[in-house]
């Protein structure tokens, strides 16, 4: 079975009064698929750090989520500026996030750690031009 | 009981306005054929419904008082915040002995459970890992709130019992070392529907201590017009002793939003928040959903704006209610000290009795991923359709709930208005069509009519 498109949604930079948003239509949509409540916060979880993280170190980008019935896939591109140390990203406490962004409580430095914790791949290209973060959850 | 909630509709006085529809936090009610009808999988007790109606046409179902002072041995549990809806001369002792003339054996203060789960739960948060906060388990709409919207929140929940079902537990334990042979039962002077709910479906287990909850107002005048003296005061002395083994003077604090916070929060390093409102936990909760809140232990949880004295059924208004808790407790202070029970509390062993939380019907499941898929699609496909004014005239709350209805077969969509404008204006259209069209003998191009009258006849072939 093809996967279904869920969502795909833009997200704009810098746009922290609507962050969030999308990851809550996920939820929302999962719960009308009636999936397991556990499957259902990893993928929250999961579309908000993607989508905050767009939001804080893109030129903005979108989120898609597709889903199969053994799948969620979550999708995030954005348009640059790129990961430039992806190992680097992915360690806890590690963030490029400015003051200002970490005054909001953002920024923590534990959005991709916190992605891959809760996935069970993930997948990340990234260059000047832009990053695309491939997030699994299986059933 | 035969409902899972204590909210109810007075039919004759609902006037089929939507106003309850609409401020539903849980989008439990339509009005179908000018009355408001719940959905009981839904209704969570909050008791907003009550709030908006200007009919008074939701109102709350309690134990009738009458009921309650049949029975003999018949205990009365007073929230911590009744004290704020009497009058400032009615000190503890003093509603003690109203209710004894009323025809109760004793009168217990709830806030002696509330010290043993302040003990209980600073021993938790003392030995607690850093992470996810704990949520507080005393409101019990906040339970069925997380059960219905926030599943994967549950195990959040803390485990043990509200401090309600502790004291009925503590005070039923003590008073069959002393009177064996009665059998007592307890009533809960309650500020809301859903302790009144938790008597029948208390959170977390299967039976509750309790045999019924009064109302607040069904209670309060018979207790002004009560004797100030008379009774057998037996078994309330006895009581009156358990109760000075407990610090329960602070924990009267517990009557309003913030009191459990600062119970727990004297030796805890402020890791704890207080949260009161449904609209304001649901802004919570979605972030600790996302898992965006950081350094906080522990989450009191309070339905009702200022907490329990927010209580729907409550006569005095919250911010009163803030000022008179208060000054009781001062008032206490002052007559009965610091009776120095603080490490009473903590020594007391009590074993809980809590399970999960399994308290309402479940909703029905779409069954296979597929047809929870097509289900999802062709609700999208409804959402398009519908015009997304959300103005509650089909009887839903939004367009986006008539959707789910109309797939799931409980509406149509021409229950709403606009689409039910749109068929008119379609209809319209094709009669005033019908009407420009003559018959061809009057009129009607011969040719054009001999073609259309081929096609006809090819069609009827078919």
């Amino acid at each position: 079975m093809k996967k279904e498109l869920l969502i795909n949604s833009k997200v704009r930079e810098g746009d922290f009064k609507r962050g969030g948003e999308v990851s809550s239509k996920l939820k929302e949509t999962l719960q009308q698929l009636d999936l397991d409540s556990k499957i259902i916060r990893k993928a929250s979880i999961i579309a908000y750090e993607l989508e905050i993280n767009i939001i804080i170190h893109s030129y903005g980008g979108r989120l898609k989520v597709k889903i199969s019935p053994e799948q969620i896939l979550i999708i995030a591109e954005d348009e640059g500026p790129g990961i430039e140390d992806i190992e680097k990203a992915l360690t806890p406490g590690f963030s490029t996030a400015g003051n200002e962004v970490r005054e909001l409580g953002f920024g923590a430095g534990m959005g991709l750690c916190n992605v891959e914790k809760f996935s069970d791949e993930m997948d990340i290209e990234s260059d000047p031009e832009g990053t695309v973060v491939r997030v699994g959850i299986d059933f | 009981m035969d409902k899972t909630h204590s909210v109810f509709l007075v039919e004759e006085e609902c006037e089929g306005c939507t106003n309850c529809v609409k401020n539903c936090p849980t989008k439990a009610i339509r009005v179908h054929q000018g009355q408001a009808s719940i959905k009981d999988e839904y209704c969570i007790d909050c008791a907003a419904c009550i709030r908006n109606c200007e009919y008074h046409a939701k109102e709350a179902l309690t134990t009738d008082l009458e009921e309650a002072l049949a029975r003999e041995d018949n205990i009365v549990l007073i929230p911590p915040s009744f004290y704020a809806q009497l009058p400032p001369d009615y000190n503890l002792s003093k509603i003690k002995q109203k209710l004894i003339s009323l025809g109760f054996a004793g009168a217990v203060n709830v806030s002696i459970g509330a010290t043993v789960y302040s003990a209980w739960l600073k021993n938790i948060l003392n030995n607690k890992e850093s992470g996810e906060p704990l949520i507080s388990s005393a409101c019990p709409v906040v339970v069925r709130y997380i059960r219905l919207l926030y599943p994967e929140l549950l195990d959040l929940v803390v485990k043990y019992d509200s401090p309600l079902e502790i004291t009925v537990k503590l005070i039923n334990e003590a008073l069959k070392d002393k009177f064996s042979d009665q059998d007592f039962d307890f009533y809960f002077i309650t500020p809301c529907p859903a302790k009144h709910t938790a008597v029948y479906y208390p959170p977390g287990k299967k039976n509750s201590f309790l045999s019924g909850a009064i109302g607040v107002d069904d209670i309060y005048n018979p207790i002004l017009k009560a004797d100030s003296n008379g009774g057998n005061l037996e078994v309330q002395s006895y009581l009156d002793e358990i109760e000075k083994g407990f610090p329960f003077i602070s924990a009267l604090a517990w009557g309003r939003a913030g009191g459990e916070e600062e119970n727990l929060d004297k030796d805890n390093g402020g890791k704890i928040i207080k949260v009161d409102g449904l609209e304001r936990i649901k802004l919570v909760l979605d972030d600790l959903e996302n898992d965006n809140l950081r350094g906080i232990d522990y989450l009191e949880m309070t339905a009702c704006p200022g907490g329990c004295l927010g209580g729907v059924l409550n006569i005095i208004n919250p911010f009163q209610g803030i000022v008179n808790l208060e000054k009781a407790i001062s008032q206490e202070y002052e007559e009965i000290g610091d009776n120095g029970a603080d490490e009473k509390a903590t020594d007391v062993n009590y074993i809980e009795s809590f399970e999960q939380p399994e308290i309402m019907p479940d909703k029905d499941k779409a069954g296979s991923f597929e047809t929870a898929l097509a289900r999802w699609q062709a609700l999208e496909a409804e959402k398009d359709e519908l015009p997304g004014l959300d103005c509650a005239a089909c009887g839903a709350p939004d367009c986006a709930t008539l959707a789910e209805d109309i797939v799931d077969g409980y509406a149509e969509r021409v229950d709403c208005i606009f689409m039910l404008r749109q068929e008119v204006e379609m209809l319209a259209n094709r009669m005033s069509e019908l009407v420009g069209t003559l018959p061809p003998a009057m009129g009607r191009d011969a040719k054009e009519a001999i073609g259309q009258d081929e096609k006809e006849d090819a069609d009827d072939e078919k």
